[in-house]
């Protein structure tokens, strides 16, 4: 949906969205003042959205901050001044931020507070699967969670008022699958908001110091065991489905189902697979939990038997268990069972929920038991087989070309000097130089952890062995400075590639500290980089770096590169290779723009073409590694290529549509040793081809 | 009440999975027989060249598509499809197609595109140690598996209808629209079309042209 739409005004109106539009369109009804985030998946497109409405909107305002402590910091600063804020990233960014977060609940909020924080349970874009409701224990942070998308938005609003009631931030639970699910949500009215807020000067409350911390931690304590007890707030977030009202007798049992988030979507479904109706207590306030209302349920229903049924840690089924032990005399028995059986790991799907419940119910559903494991018979059978589809740099990407230089400088000086170089990685596109072809990387950490982890490698290592470490423009400026300001520091064994493509690329192209500033605006008419905010060069001159241990480069220029490495990587010291380049996709994004609205600007269309006389040398798609590139089977020999592909079945064919020649110059051309790939200028004005190929 | 109808799209990343996805959510939105609708993508790190899956499940009046399953509004919130459960799976790319058997059963027509998107490593020689499945071992297993398979190189009929395999995608939505005409009603179909790509004609031409294609 466009963000037009998604802010439209139009309350009680349905639309489709997805859980992330969901988030900000809550955001954006619940009035709230200011919203902060550093990108990070599950939840990177609800600040992209924010950052559009901001960019109209006096009363809104949005930061992409360089790292998730500073804008959980901000989002503090513009509570405490009586506004409300929304912080929101990825479960990664809260260990970044986690240093605020333990001590500033003491002091509680004014304006009401979110903390947005998508989890990854299935590993599918990040480094773990941490589930970060175990940050409560520490905390005390009262979390919320929905369920569907529509209580995505609601629970926006909800959450705020709950914040302001009780005077403590609120943490919003959500992970990947329901970011990236769509369903009708039921448009709100937005709220007025106040522009300017006024902070009251209260240094007992907001120094936390000592004496007054310690007061401070109490009278938190004592907030979070007062919401604990509120009924009122218990069935807000918390429902029962009850569905016996339509049952007969014989069809009551006594097994009920505690669950939360898009788990309950799944044991919905597959209660109606096996056609069960247990009583269903829908967490939607998972902390604190009020232990009477927990224990009422069981009672109401007379459970002999509790499922749980959560993601990752058992973080309920553990709270449930307390509760009935130590607080429930009339269920001290009831049987309870969750993580015995469902997986610690990945995610949830209604298929395990369904297994859980047959084996618990154990109900006779012979037909469906076997259907399900012929099917996972035949799956085991069959997908272990089946290639698959490693991800790799976009066509044209910048960083291809310097991959493919540092391995030819690489193999060169290993071969000659008996070096052993190690690739300390880091969070960022770069990090995909793991895959093939270029297979250089050694470990992938956290943000920042490349250099930090090479910093005492190097001090400890054999001389033969050598290390570079990536880093990419965003990530430094998020935790990557300290350990280069250490490495700086001790002068320490390394070479510091810095891939400064001006954004914040790999989750969606967010304007970081270092973006140009004529790049930031809408309608970008040059494509010429000027001022940027931080002068990264500069910064990196004024930290120490000796001029001659400072290379910058751009990134299409492969022989000049590889010159570079091989002058480079063997000298002593912290030397540090900037690479200034900006991210293909976007800069060929904004050229179609610039197109669109300029048709005078493209007077030339240029294309790459394979000769049908390629000796298949693979130096183009095995080395380079260029996407665009691929295998076209010859005709007539479509059915038999159940072997192992055979070079002469098939041949090799640029794909025009994903190719860009107007950002790349043309790599796959420059690799070919046999001249094989021919460069076409057609002039569009006059409709006319020149093949400039035998020149160009 | 109603019953579920479940549509899977599998493809590679940069095919128009993502917006296939929400042409199809989108229909059920408008179509005023089809009480609800939910859905999800996984994109994950298959930015490039990765795999790609999408759902569009509907709540639908069962009027026009009974299973005799009586869903009530509020039970249809998961957009994940359960095991066997996909009414409708349009394949992209056969190998995707075949990567997402756990959701194909008998109550499954399979439309898919032949034309094949070769992963790096089955060309590179270094990593040349899996194979492409052969086309026939395809639609050998579709065919044990789906009601019924319809396999296509859509990609060519495009290029030769319309002088551009960008097309292949709307051919292949008709051919579906086609199979489930008590679900799909075509005059919304060709409306939707038009709001989501402009009056672009060869888009309807493409829709009809596979409309047509199987009788």
């Amino acid at each position: 949906m466009n963000t037009t739409d998604l802010f439209q005004d139009s309350p009680g109106k349905k639309v489709l969205i997805s859980g992330n539009e969901a988030f900000a369109r809550g955001i954006f009804e619940a009035g709230v003042r200011f919203a902060a985030n550093y990108p990070g998946t599950p939840v990177s497109e609800v600040g992209d959205y924010l950052h559009l409405l901001s960019k109209n909107n006096d009363n809104f305002t949005f930061d992409y901050a360089v790292n998730e402590k500073v804008a959980l910091e901000s989002c503090i600063g513009v509570s405490w001044a009586g506004l409300r804020s929304v912080v929101m990233f990825k479960h990664l960014g809260l260990n970044v931020a986690a240093d605020p977060l333990h001590t500033f609940p003491y002091s509680g909020i004014n304006g009401g507070m979110l903390i947005l924080c998508g989890g990854d349970p299935g590993i599918l874009s990040s480094t773990n699967a941490q589930d970060n409701r175990l940050y409560a224990l520490h905390t005390k942070i009262p979390i919320i969670e929905p369920s569907t998308v529509q209580e995505c938005k609601d629970f926006i609003k909800e959450g705020l008022r709950l914040s302001e009631l009780y005077k403590v931030p609120i943490y919003v639970h959500v992970t990947s699958r329901l970011c990236h699910s769509h369903g009708i949500v039921t448009l709100g009215k937005r709220s007025k908001i106040e522009k300017t807020g006024i902070f009251q000067k209260n240094p007992d409350r907001y120094v936390n110091t000592l004496t007054r911390a310690l007061s401070n931690q109490s009278k938190y304590f004592q907030i979070v065991g007062e919401l604990a007890k509120n009924k009122k707030m218990f069935y807000l977030f918390n429902k029962v489905k009850d569905w016996t009202k339509n049952l007969e007798e014989n069809e009551f049992s006594d097994i009920g189902i505690i669950t939360s988030g898009i788990c309950y979507s799944y044991v919905i479904q597959a209660c109606r697979r096996l056609n069960i109706h247990p009583p269903i207590l829908k967490l939607g306030l998972l902390f604190p939990i009020n232990r009477n209302e927990i224990c009422a349920f069981a009672n109401t229903y007379n459970l002999k038997k509790l499922l749980v049924v959560e993601e990752l840690e058992p973080f309920i089924e553990t709270v449930s268990k307390r509760t009935f032990c130590n607080y429930c005399d009339a269920k001290r028995d009831l049987e309870i069972h969750g993580k015995d059986f469902i997986p610690k790991t990945g995610e949830l799907t209604t298929d395990l929920v369904i297994r859980f419940l047959l084996n618990q119910y154990e109900i006779k559903r012979e037909d469906l038991i076997e259907d399900i494991e012929q099917k996972e018979q035949i799956l085991k059978e069959i997908l272990p087989n089946l290639p698959i589809r490693e991800p790799t740099f976009c066509p044209g990407c910048q960083y291809r070309p310097v991959f493919y230089s540092l391995k030819k400088a690489v193999e060169k000086l290993s071969k000659e000097n008996g070096f052993e170089f190690i690739y300390a990685g880091d969070i960022g596109c770069y990090t995909l130089s793991e895959s093939y072809p270029y297979q250089m990387l050694d470990w992938v950490v956290c943000m920042g952890a490349g250099i930090g982890i090479a910093n005492g490698m190097a001090q400890v290592v054999a001389t033969s062995q050598k290390l570079i470490a990536f880093i990419g423009d965003s990530t430094l400026f998020h935790t990557g400075l300290q350990p280069l300001i250490n490495a700086i520091k001790n002068n320490t064994e390394m070479t510091i590639i810095i891939f400064n493509n001006y954004w914040t690329s790999m989750t969606g192209q967010q304007e970081h500290a270092g973006t140009p500033l004529n790049l930031t605006q809408d309608q970008v008419t040059e494509t010429e980089i000027k001022k940027t905010q931080i002068d990264m060069i500069k910064l990196l001159e004024n930290i120490g770096i000796k001029e001659k241990n400072l290379i910058i480069t751009g990134a299409y220029n492969m022989e000049h590169l590889q010159k570079i490495f091989l002058k480079t990587l063997p000298k002593s010291g912290t030397k540090v290779i900037v690479i200034n380049e900006e991210c293909a996709l976007e800069k060929s994004r904004r050229f179609k723009l610039l197109e669109k609205s300029n048709k005078e600007s493209s007077k030339e269309q240029i294309y790459y073409k394979i000769l049908d006389s390629c000796v298949k040398c693979n130096e183009c798609i095995e080395y380079l590694g260029c996407p665009a590139i691929n295998i076209e089977v010859l005709k007539g020999e479509i059915n038999q290529s159940d072997d192992i592909l055979k070079p002469e079945s098939y041949k090799y064919f640029i794909n025009q549509s994903t190719c860009v020649p107007n950002i790349c110059p043309g790599l796959c051309k420059v690799v070919c040793k046999d001249g094989m790939i021919k460069k076409t200028i057609i002039d569009v004005k006059n409709q006319k081809s020149s093949s400039k190929s035998g020149e160009e | 009440m109603g019953d579920i109808y479940n549509i899977l799209l599998t493809g590679v990343g940069g095919q128009g999975i993502v917006l296939l996805g929400n042409i199809l959510r989108e229909y059920g939105m408008r179509f005023p027989l089809i009480q609800n609708v939910v859905g999800t993508e996984t994109r994950g790190v298959s930015q490039r060249e990765g795999s790609v899956l999408a759902t569009a499940r509907y709540l639908i009046d069962s009027k026009i598509y009974s299973l005799d399953q009586n869903f009530e509004v509020e039970d249809l919130i998961s957009p994940l499809i359960p095991i066997n459960d996909a009414h409708l799976v349009m394949g992209l790319e056969p190998l995707e197609t075949i990567r997402n058997l756990r959701y194909i059963s008998e109550r499954t027509v399979v439309i898919m595109n032949t034309h094949r998107n070769y992963p790096r490593n089955v060309i590179l020689k270094a990593g040349k140690t899996m194979k492409y499945p052969s086309l026939g071992y395809i639609i050998d297993i579709l065919d044990q598996l789906a009601r019924r398979t319809i396999s296509l190189d859509f990609n060519e009929l495009a290029k030769a209808k319309f002088d551009n395999a960008i097309y292949s995608n709307v051919i292949l939505l008709g051919v579906g629209a086609k199979e489930f005409q008590e679900v799909f009603n075509k005059k919304l179909m060709l409306t939707l079309l038009i709001d989501f790509f402009g009056e672009d004609s060869h888009n309807l031409d493409a829709f009809n042209l596979g409309y047509n294609l199987i009788t």
